[in-house]
């Protein structure tokens, strides 16, 4: 959704966290609208920091682990580009690690469960075998 | 007001121009140069400012502006978006909230057809703050005016005479009404942000509750678009210029607009080929020419021309060209039958952006 509000309506970021904010669900609808009205409140503090401080917060009942955290505040780290397309492409990029993250945990996942359920079955075989 | 100016600047740098931004209304430009001290224009002089932010006037005691600074700034000002400013950074200005204009310069980067693709590497800002002068027209209004109708005025003016200071504040009062003047619709074409000083498109200065403003839109271009679609009753403009801006400053005043504009220009006469381009002088568009000036470094008035006597003077130089006739020929005017001597010289108090 940032990343739209960015390519189409040339949204300044804190502008694009307003708008993501106003269409996303919880748990990130509040965090996104914090961040638009700390950048509004004009306090000093740089963008990256703001996003950070509002995520890390909203981030803290995820359970998400150290390194999945910093994928997801990589972008707002950087300095943003002079050109769009280039500020786009930063973000695609952090958005694209933060697919392939989903995607190795879900595999990881997927072969979790099939190993908890092979181990289900022979445990369940081995008390068979047992009561015989 | 004094919140606005240090909001410019990012929280580690704030207590540096926590100084500054208390006499803000003092200030008239702050300028920053990668490597070089830190200036600020003040009341008409300029001061450095030592590594607490004080005002000094020794340069050996001055704070100099530290590499990445700037590039700091500039990500700050723009809400760490600066691809949303791009346009801006093209122009080599931004108008910042509270209505100040930040100049940048640096590394330009050209495109294939030539044109300004952006500004990178940029080590010099030029920050004007922005002064609204409240009552600044107060003294030239009554001239503008034929019983309710306006005259269409000319404003001519050397770089630094307040002529878009007197601009700003002759569209307010217009706008609200004033001296017993019915409130007019105005529509407002700020091409370079500076009447208005528009920040998101809002106004920062106070243009009056009837101004439309089109903001940062080519003046020829903005001044078609408000005839279509605003209805002025009288077109406001800053800095006339190209073939074009007169070309629809004719169009606006065949529509029956009141125009009220501004030219560079020392005095009448160097502005008299411009208006030729445009054939406004043939046709005798304007019926009112101010001509702004300094004084003492206070702004002043210099001259007020009625048409006929505005006229008279720019077409005598088409027989009689400059540096033969001299400035000798330009010490009064007429306004109306008033005779405004150099001696009754106008003071406007503008003092601020050009």
């Amino acid at each position: 959704m940032l990343i739209s509000e960015v390519r189409y309506g040339k949204a300044t970021l804190p502008e694009g966290c307003r708008s993501a904010g106003r269409q996303a669900g919880p748990p990130f609808s509040v965090p996104l609208q914090k961040i638009y009205e700390k950048m509004q409140e004009n306090t000093g503090d740089a963008f990256g920091d703001v996003f950070c401080s509002c995520m890390k917060e909203a981030m803290e009942t995820m359970p998400l682990t150290k390194q999945d955290r910093e994928i997801f505040l990589r972008f707002a780290a950087k300095n943003s580009f002079a050109e769009e397309a280039m500020q786009v492409k930063w973000m695609e990029q952090s958005r694209d690690m933060l697919d392939r993250t989903i995607l190795l945990l879900e595999e990881k996942m997927e072969d979790k469960c099939r190993i908890a359920v092979g181990l289900g079955a022979m445990s369940g075989l081995l008390l068979i075998i047992i009561l015989l | 007001m004094e919140q606005r100016l240090l909001q410019l600047f990012p929280v580690e740098r704030r207590s540096f121009w926590k100084q500054t931004a208390r006499v803000q209304e003092k200030v008239e430009e702050i300028r920053l140069r990668t490597g070089q001290p830190v200036l600020v224009k003040r009341q008409g002089q300029e001061w450095y400012l030592d590594d607490n932010g004080t005002f000094t006037d020794r340069p050996e005691r001055a704070y100099r502006v530290k590499a990445g600074e700037l590039e700091e700034l500039l990500q700050h000002i723009c809400h760490y978006s600066l691809y949303a400013f791009a346009d801006e950074v093209r122009q080599g200005f931004l108008t910042v909230a509270g209505g100040h204009r930040v100049g940048i310069a640096g590394q330009v980067v050209l495109d294939g057809d030539g044109s300004v693709r952006t500004i990178k590497n940029v080590h010099y800002m030029n920050i004007r703050v922005a002064h609204q002068v409240k009552g600044a027209a107060d003294r030239i209004l009554p001239y503008l005016y034929k019983g309710e109708d306006l005259k269409n005025t000319l404003i001519i003016s050397p770089p630094g005479c307040g002529k878009t200071t007197l601009l700003r504040d002759l569209v307010r009062q217009i706008s609200e009404g004033s001296g017993g003047h019915a409130g007019k619709c105005v529509g407002l074409v700020d091409e370079r942000s500076e009447i208005a000083g528009s920040y998101l498109g809002q106004p920062q200065n106070d243009v009056g509750s009837r101004t439309d403003v089109l903001d940062a839109c080519p003046k020829a271009l903005g001044m078609m678009m408000l005839l279509r679609s605003m209805a002025p009753e009288v077109v406001a403009v800053d800095e006339l210029g190209g073939e074009d801006d007169m070309k629809a400053l004719r169009m606006a005043a065949s529509c029956g607009c009141r125009i009220l504009a501004t030219i560079h220009g020392e005095d009448i006469r160097d502005v008299s080929e411009k208006l030729q381009s445009g054939n406004l002088l043939r046709e005798g568009l304007f019926e009112l020419f101010l001509v702004l000036s300094r004084e003492g470094g206070k702004p002043v008035v210099k001259q007020i021309y009625g048409k006929e006597e505005a006229y008279a003077q720019m077409a005598g130089r088409d027989h009689d060209p400059v540096g033969k006739s001299g400035a000798g020929t330009l010490v009064s005017g007429t306004v109306s039958g008033q005779t405004k001597a150099a001696s009754e010289i106008v003071r406007h108090p503008g003092d601020a952006h050009q």
